[in-house]
Parts: C-alpha cells; sequence; structure tokens
C-alpha cells in the first residue's frame, strides 16, 4: 500500500474501493493470516471429539426412540453402531483436510524459498 | 471450612440473579445471561469505540479492531468463496461473541458461559438449522445430493446413505461439545491446581507455577476455540452453497 497519496475526492471512492476489493480477490492465495489450520495435536485432538460426538449421538438418538417406540434395545444397538461409523467418517474427513493444508503449506514454503 | 464450598465444580453453578417465571418457563435472569449480556456489551463497546476516531493510521485499539474483522473476511472468503460474503456478518458476530464469552471466563469470580454444553449446544444448533436452511434455498431438493457419495457402487448406497445422514446430524454435537469440553475441562483444571498449592503448603509453589503456565496456555484455549468454531461454521455454510463433494 501507497501510504504518500493524497486524500482524493469521495465521489470516486466507491470505484476504488471496489478496484481494491478486487486486486484482493486476486491476490487472495487461500492463505489465513494467523493460525491457519488446527495443526498436529489440535488435529488430532479434533478427530478424537468427532468420533465421540457419533457415539454420543448414535446411542442417545437411539435410546430416546427406544424408550419412545418400546423397542429396547435394538434401535440403541443400531443407531450406536452408525453413529460411530458416521463420527469415523467425520473423523477421517477432518484428517484429510488437515493433511491436505499441511501438504499445501509446505509446497507454498517451497515454492517460497525458491523465489 | 466447609469442604463443599471449595469444590472445583462451583464456579460452573448456575444463580439466579432476578427470578423471572413465564407459564410453565423458568425465564429467570442468572448469572449466565449476565455474562452473555456482559460479552455482547464488551464487543459492542470494543468495535464501536475503537473505530470512533476514523483515523487514517489506526491506533492501537483501532488496529485490533480492523485485525479481527480482516481476519473473519478472509476467512469467509477462502473457505466459502464470494457467494460466503452475504454471511459474514454472522459468522463475525458469531467468532466475536464467543471469543469474548471465552476469554471474559478467564478473569477470576467472572463466570463462563460456554462451559455450559446448553450455550454451546444452542450456538451450534443456530448454524446447523441455518446452513441447512441455506442449503435447502439455494439448491433445493438437490442439496439431499450431500448424502450421496459420489462414484459408489450401488449396493452399499443403502448402508451409506444413514451412515452420510448421521454424519451430518452429529456436526452441531461435536461443533458443541467441543467448545464445551475445551472450557470446561480448563477451568477444572485450573480449579483443581489451585486447591493443591493450599493443600501442600510451601510446596504449593509448584502447582502455583503450573498454574500460572496454565492460564496462559488457557487463554490461548479460549482464543483457538472461537476460532475452531468459527472455522467449522464456515465449512458447513461451504458445504451448504456447494454441496457437491
Amino acid at each position: 500500500m501507497s501510504e504518500g497519496e493524497p486524500p482524493s475526492p469521495l465521489k470516486d471512492f466507491e470505484a476504488r474501493l471496489r478496484a481494491a476489493r478486487e486486486r484482493q480477490e486476486e491476490n487472495s492465495d487461500n492463505r489465513h493470516p494467523l493460525l491457519r489450520s488446527e495443526r498436529g495435536v489440535s488435529a488430532g485432538y479434533r478427530v478424537a471429539v468427532e468420533l465421540f460426538a457419533g457415539m454420543l449421538f448414535g446411542g442417545g438418538v437411539g435410546w430416546y426412540l427406544d424408550r419412545l417406540l418400546g423397542t429396547r434395545p435394538w434401535l440403541m444397538v443400531v443407531l450406536f453402531i452408525l453413529g460411530s461409523a458416521a463420527g469415523l467418517l467425520n473423523g477421517y474427513r477432518a484428517m484429510m483436510r488437515a493433511d491436505r493444508e499441511e501438504s499445501e503449506r509446505e509446497r507454498d514454503d517451497e515454492t517460497r524459498r525458491k523465489d | 471450612m466447609a469442604a463443599e464450598a471449595h469444590s472445583p465444580l462451583e464456579q460452573f453453578e448456575i444463580i439466579k440473579l432476578i427470578p423471572i417465571q413465564i407459564g410453565p418457563i423458568d425465564a429467570s435472569f442468572t448469572n449466565a445471561s449476565l455474562f452473555m449480556v456482559i460479552a455482547v456489551a464488551a464487543v459492542t463497546a470494543f468495535l464501536t469505540l475503537s473505530v470512533n476516531t476514523r483515523s487514517l493510521v489506526p491506533g492501537r485499539w483501532q488496529s485490533m479492531a480492523e485485525i479481527s474483522y480482516q481476519f473473519i473476511a478472509n476467512l469467509v472468503r477462502d473457505s466459502t468463496g464470494t457467494e460466503g460474503r452475504q454471511y459474514f456478518p454472522f459468522i463475525f458476530t458469531l467468532f466475536m461473541f464467543i471469543l469474548f464469552a471465552n476469554v471474559l471466563g478467564m478473569i477470576p469470580y467472572s463466570f463462563t458461559v460456554t462451559s455450559h454444553i446448553i450455550v454451546t449446544l444452542a450456538l451450534a444448533l443456530v448454524v446447523f438449522i441455518g446452513v441447512t436452511v441455506i442449503g435447502f434455498v439455494k439448491h433445493g431438493l438437490k442439496f439431499l445430493g450431500l448424502f450421496v457419495p459420489s462414484g459408489v457402487p450401488i449396493f452399499v448406497l443403502p448402508l451409506l446413505v444413514p451412515i452420510e445422514i448421521i454424519s451430518y446430524f452429529v456436526r452441531p454435537v461435536s461443533l458443541s461439545v467441543r467448545l464445551f469440553l475445551n472450557m470446561m475441562v480448563g477451568h477444572t483444571m485450573l480449579k483443581v491446581f489451585a486447591g493443591f498449592v493450599v493443600m501442600l503448603g510451601i510446596w504449593g509453589v509448584a502447582p502455583l507455577a503450573f498454574i500460572a503456565v496454565f492460564t496462559g496456555f488457557e487463554i490461548f484455549v479460549a482464543v483457538l476455540q472461537a476460532y475452531i468454531f468459527t472455522v467449522l461454521s464456515c465449512l458447513y455454510l461451504a458445504d451448504a452453497l456447494h454441496p457437491h463433494h
């Protein structure tokens, strides 16, 4: 950003703002200024919560539906297993995303070092 | 000295400040409500007062407000694309509220609203329901395609579709449980170790040093969890805007 610019009249402010936004849009390289992604420990921790939440949700909904429909314990068993599978799926996706971001960052770092 | 007065869980107790009863609903103004109001007031004060001067070269407070705005604006743009920009006010409000609620909870004798699962679940459900509605409004019934993974043999679909549907409904649970667990566990740990300081007498210096470090870590966690909640909300929003995977 150039700082020596004289303050220009307000009437072309909108145009300049739009131009600046478009420029920023182009320059955006998928980079968050800080804490770009959860790394290492917190990524692993995320997966743990994901697994736990899957089981909790499956078991909880199963328990409630069982009580409502009087089918104890079958729905709870089935939904617990499905919930665990869903938790695994969510955890897997979170892990793959963290992995992808990590490799992207490494590639970025490498290209910057070459420059 | 009564032992129960020093329970590490005492800090989570809900105290009715102004009892209000509307029919069968207990709508009392509690200490939790008070700290939510304080958080909202603090965010509003921070953002309005700091940019009040509107100087071209921002001062300390103004840059803090501008950095937080820029940070979330970049996050929304990077994760949801340009279509996501119209949801920026909501995402920014969400982030600032959780951030302030978490950080205010680190002040001694204050109350951490986000250490109660009902608060975090309510926040997560607002995101979840909002995102689902956006998905259906933008894509109609095609939004249901989110539950049918592509490139999968047709005979495993009856098993995979329920799993996908449940994994979608697990989202608000994991979103709220993560924030709630982090805040509750951290605050309980602090209180438990603070109890050791008194019990150990002169050797209480060791847990005291640990608390000093851990308090710093807890402030980091408070900020990080606000960020993670926001990032995941953005990812869910991105799923609703572009439901093809």
